[in-house]
């Protein structure tokens, strides 16, 4: 009863027998087991995140999603993971102009100067969102390292050109001290720095970069934490990581 | 109770009620987890439904060899023809989520509902949430979720547990508020 295994009998990539004998082996024991329930969550989850392999994601649409509470579990852990990602509610261009029309006219001019200047700060971060949930991506899990250990130890590597749209790099969090509010992650090379992503403590520490800004090098992330006061201080280390290039086939 | 249920709990612990309360609650279980499995609408009503069967059984063949295995066969025999599968409640609340797919006049009805039901939750549970669901898939996804499980020290096993019973309960309350929409 691994994960694989339930994966393919979910999937239906098991024979009839074959599929026969995991329901056997599951219900022989003294209770169900309680990690089926979790994984196949798991499964739903990879097929949200672009995690399947192209066949996987084929079968997982034509032989998994052939209940409504299957396809209700998919949307409801769609919907989880937009509010995890704090995609703002969609408006139509109608309904933003009927509220407009309803309204008295001197404050409502004040108002929509208010309205599509916060619309403009929130969408552009959303809008990279709504993009990125339809991208694939190639994930890295880095942890802090001292400085001084940089020539010593081996460090995660990818390969350039990436074969997904963006490399999502998730960090290992350092010990918070509670004044800490969010964090600010500074990806740099040897020259300069290229990006800066700021991250409230209450979401994942990571950074995407999107494949065509991932050139062959080495390169390091470096974390601030910023304070209720909005004052920075560098987290001592760094979490270093190389682009190589593809070698050529034969 | 009704009679046939009587008979099988008699019939788990003739001599020990007891007993045969919890041997029936393990059959309850391993049928709901079962049905659950093959993506039934309710699969706690399916497995009551099971349990009837079998202690009509009983009451016509007086003993079962091997009670496990009836009651899987009866299952898969409650599964054939598809019958099973969806309810008229499980068909109002998908035809709701599939809706509000694209909604626009009343914004996103389905992500507002989830949203609604996620900041109810204890802030230690949305942070145990966001933590956990945006995990690499694959293999960076395993040495994540171990680090995630020493973080709060506990076994990455009881982490995902944990979470499955919070998004479980997530579900429940976005198809509960969801309800006066069908």
């Amino acid at each position: 009863m691994t994960h694989e295994r339930l994966t393919a009998y979910l999937l239906q990539e098991l024979t009839v027998e074959e599929a026969e004998q995991f329901e056997n082996q599951c219900f022989a024991g003294e209770e169900w087991p309680s990690h089926l329930h979790s994984a196949e969550q798991e499964l739903i989850d990879a097929y949200l995140c672009n995690g399947l392999s192209k066949d996987q994601r084929l079968r997982f649409e034509k032989n998994y999603l052939t209940t409504d509470a299957r396809k209700a579990r998919v949307l409801t852990a769609r919907s989880l993971l937009q509010v995890l990602t704090q995609a703002p509610a969609k408006t139509s261009l109608r309904e933003t102009i009927r509220t407009f029309l309803e309204r008295p006219l001197v404050p409502q001019v004040g108002l929509v100067i208010i309205v599509l200047a916060i619309a403009l700060w929130l969408l552009s971060p959303s809008l990279s969102f709504l993009s990125q949930l339809n991208e694939s991506h190639k994930f890295m899990y880095l942890s802090l390292t001292s400085w001084d250990r940089v020539g010593g130890v081996k460090h995660e590597t990818v390969t350039v050109p990436l074969d997904r749209d963006s490399l999502v790099i998730h960090l290992n969090p350092p010990q918070r001290s509670p004044d800490t509010t969010s964090y600010r992650i500074q990806w740099e090379d040897a020259n300069s720095i290229l990006d800066n992503v700021k991250t409230p403590v209450s979401h994942s520490l990571n950074i995407r970069i999107p494949a065509a800004k991932l050139k062959p090098g080495q390169y390091v992330l470096k974390l601030f934490e910023i304070n209720r006061d909005g004052t920075e201080k560098r987290v001592s280390g760094g979490y270093y990581f190389s682009a190589v290039e593809k070698s050529p086939t034969r | 109770m009704d009679q046939h249920s009587n008979n099988l709990l008699t019939y788990l612990g003739p001599e020990d009620p007891d007993e045969a309360g919890r041997r029936y609650q393990r059959l309850h279980q391993k049928l709901t987890g079962f049905f659950q499995l093959r993506g039934v609408a309710d699969p706690t009503v399916a497995a009551d439904e099971a349990l009837d069967w079998v202690a009509r059984i009983i009451l016509e063949e007086n003993d079962i060899p091997d009670i496990d295995a009836v009651c899987l066969r009866i299952a898969r025999y409650m599964m054939m023809g598809g019958s099973r599968h969806n309810t008229r409640e499980s068909t109002a609340f998908l035809e709701f989520l599939q809706q509000n797919e694209g909604a626009t006049d009343t914004g996103n009805a389905r992500f507002n509902l989830m949203k609604t039901c996620f900041e109810k939750l204890d802030e230690s549970d949305r942070e145990l949430l966001d933590s956990y669901c945006v995990a690499p898939p694959g293999l960076g996804r395993t040495k994540y979720l171990e680090h995630l499980a020493a973080q709060l020290n506990t076994s990455p096993t009881a982490l995902s547990i944990r979470v499955m019973k919070l998004r479980e309960g997530l579900d429940n309350c976005v198809k509960e508020s969801s309800k006066s929409h069908w």
